[in-house]
């Protein structure tokens, strides 16, 4: 065994042993670097291309989205919106699980962490739904699912993340994955209507849609609605960047919660909640910093391309291709961060992709799809440990209660991989 | 020995937190002063431009520090969950000689980084220093989260580790 190999099945074994993941990808860029050239300049690589992040306009959004996202965690906006879409869709049958999807999706989208979602909102939505004559096992399994939904829309943190790394336009994405996004919600909201409609009786004590009740949810949150509005209109209308959007979204959340609903103390809460959104951002970018030197030397040593004459020697065709890559981001799913995956297998998988004819936008829809629904997929989906610790259930039962919303994100996930027009529709 | 390292760790991150909620102020101030200079004036700043994504840096590093401090990171939790006490003590040992050592490393080579972004950028060439500091006190992070450990006196910020790792 040369000391290149040695060298890396042991930072492969202290990976194992639970060492922060920024710390195994510095150690295998110095071990490549170093053991390769046998030189200590070469470690200088991996410094400059961490300094190349401060010449990256786009990551500024990443702190500060994630700011936005710790600063709602504070507040009681998720139960208002929560309260608006049960006003909305409550009555019908299905219609507080419809309006629990929803309401995961918004907040994912805001805080990029299906984790945070599962226990700020679970905590909300369990007992309700519990109450209002769920099953358990139809609970846990879609508050565990819909955990990660919501990573499509923006201002995802990980298509910001993907769009820096892949280097692809990331107002381009945010619209190509808006019909999978819906699509993703659309199918579990089926499944929910004709599962509660099965059941028999409405679970709901409403017996129709109440104008009223809408108006008054509506009016509760009425200084929430345009953080919804000034994301959407910034990243779709094109007037500002990303990071612009991302400062007025945060100026207006920070008057709103802590002058006029003063939800959110400026002097004692605020400070601590911008540590914390730094505490969270930091651990994803400085990953990003150390693996940019480490995927530089894989493509500097054409570890792609040997990938790719290899999967080429096994079949050329572009279905079979995407059928694998659907099968391996579903495994990366399980056992890593959408993070760390986006900044480690990104750029391995981009070139392979694209030599296959797959459109690049089309790719990061499929890419977080997958990782999505591997987030639940067992047996070491993160959604169900965190689930399983949130709700004090066994993670078998979290197994049971998520297969079937799994096998309707699988059937979609293959709707979106092999018809790619419904991502680039808008494009 | 221990109080002391508790001491310097805790101040460290008292520094940590003051230039983190500085950064942040500075870093909106900026964007806020960008659109409104390129909105209203005309006027868009190449300098508040390039000096955001810097100020992200900063700001990226010091918050990784305080995540090392807190036990935050992204890891890949698949083993050791199965594992017994005595097992987790020694990966723990493992895992922060090993920490310390890459953080060592990088500081070495973090200096002569610095050395050549200064000579080849002047002043603005310092903004690099950030390197050797987040380096060294990562590493410092690691030993004294072993010593921590063997002298069973978690720190009370790192026994907060409620939130769920991503």
């Amino acid at each position: 065994m040369n000391p290149l190999t040695l060298a890396i099945v042991v930072i492969l074994v202290l990976a194992l042993l639970e060492t922060p993941l920024f710390t195994i990808i510095a150690a295998l860029s110095i071990a490549c670097l170093y053991l390769v050239e046998h030189d200590w300049l070469a470690l200088q690589t991996i410094l400059i291309e961490m300094n190349r992040l401060g010449a990256m306009p786009v990551l500024v959004a990443l702190p500060l989205f994630t700011l936005v996202g710790c600063l709602l965690t504070e507040t009681r906006s998720p139960q208002r919106i929560m309260n608006f879409l049960d006003a909305l869709m409550g009555w019908l049958p299905g219609g507080l699980a419809m309006a629990a999807l929803c309401a995961c999706a918004f907040f994912t989208a805001l805080t990029g962490a299906s984790g945070v979602t599962i226990v700020a909102l679970g905590s909300v939505l369990y007992p309700v739904m519990r109450d209002k004559g769920y099953g358990e096992e139809f609970t846990l399994g879609l508050l565990t699912t819909s955990g990660s939904l919501g990573l499509l829309f923006p201002p995802s943190l990980p298509i910001i993340l993907y769009g820096v790394v892949a280097q692809v336009d990331i107002g381009n994405i945010f619209k190509a994955a808006l019909v999978p996004g819906l699509l993703l919600i659309g199918a579990l909201c089926v499944y929910a209507f004709f599962k509660q409609l099965a059941a028999g009786r409405r679970r709901s004590v409403h017996s129709g849609i109440s104008v009223k009740r809408v108006k008054a949810a509506f009016l509760d949150g009425i200084w929430d609605w345009p953080v919804i509005g000034i994301i959407l209109v910034g990243v779709y209308g094109g007037f500002v960047t990303i990071a612009e959007v991302s400062a007025v979204v945060l100026i207006y959340v920070v008057v709103v919660e802590c002058f006029v609903l003063k939800e959110i103390s400026f002097f004692n809460t605020l400070p601590s909640v911008i540590v914390e959104s730094a505490v969270l951002s930091g651990a994803i970018i400085v990953i990003l910093g150390v693996a940019l030197g480490f995927t530089g030397f894989l493509v500097d040593q054409q570890i792609p391309n040997q990938i790719l004459e290899w999967l080429t020697a096994l079949s050329d065709s572009k279905l079979l291709f995407l059928a694998g890559l659907n099968l391996f981001l579903l495994a990366v799913g399980c056992i890593m961060d959408i993070f760390s995956a986006i900044v480690i297998v990104v750029p391995i998988i981009v070139p392979i992709a694209l030599s296959y004819g797959v459109d690049p936008i089309h790719l990061c829809v499929i890419f977080l799809v997958n990782l999505e629904i591997g987030y639940s997929t067992p047996p070491v989906g993160i959604n169900l440990f965190i689930s399983s610790l949130k709700f004090e259930k066994p993670v078998t039962l979290l197994y049971r209660s998520s297969l079937p919303y799994l096998l309707i994100l699988l059937g979609v996930l293959i709707v979106i991989t092999y018809f790619p027009w419904l991502s680039l529709f808008f494009i | 020995m221990i109080k002391a390292i508790k001491r310097v760790d805790d101040a460290l991150a008292l520094f940590e937190k003051s230039v983190i909620v500085l950064c942040f102020s500075l870093l909106v101030f900026f964007i806020i002063f960008n659109i409104l200079s390129r909105n209203l004036f005309h006027l868009p700043s190449h300098k508040i431009f390039e000096a955001g994504p810097n100020l992200v840096l900063w700001l990226a590093l010091l918050g990784a520090s305080l995540a090392l401090k807190r036990q935050r990171h992204i890891r890949l939790e698949l083993v050791l969950r199965y594992c017994s006490d005595r097992i987790r003590l020694w990966a723990a040992v493992a895992v922060n000689l090993f920490g310390a050592l890459v953080m060592g490393i990088l500081l070495v080579t973090s200096f002569e980084f610095v050395k050549n972004e200064i000579a080849m950028f002047g002043d603005w060439g310092r903004l690099s220093m950030i390197f050797p500091f987040f380096f060294s006190v990562a590493a410092f992070r690691y030993l004294a989260a072993l010593l921590y450990r063997f002298a069973s006196s978690p720190t009370a910020e790192t026994t907060q580790r409620t939130k769920p790792t991503r």
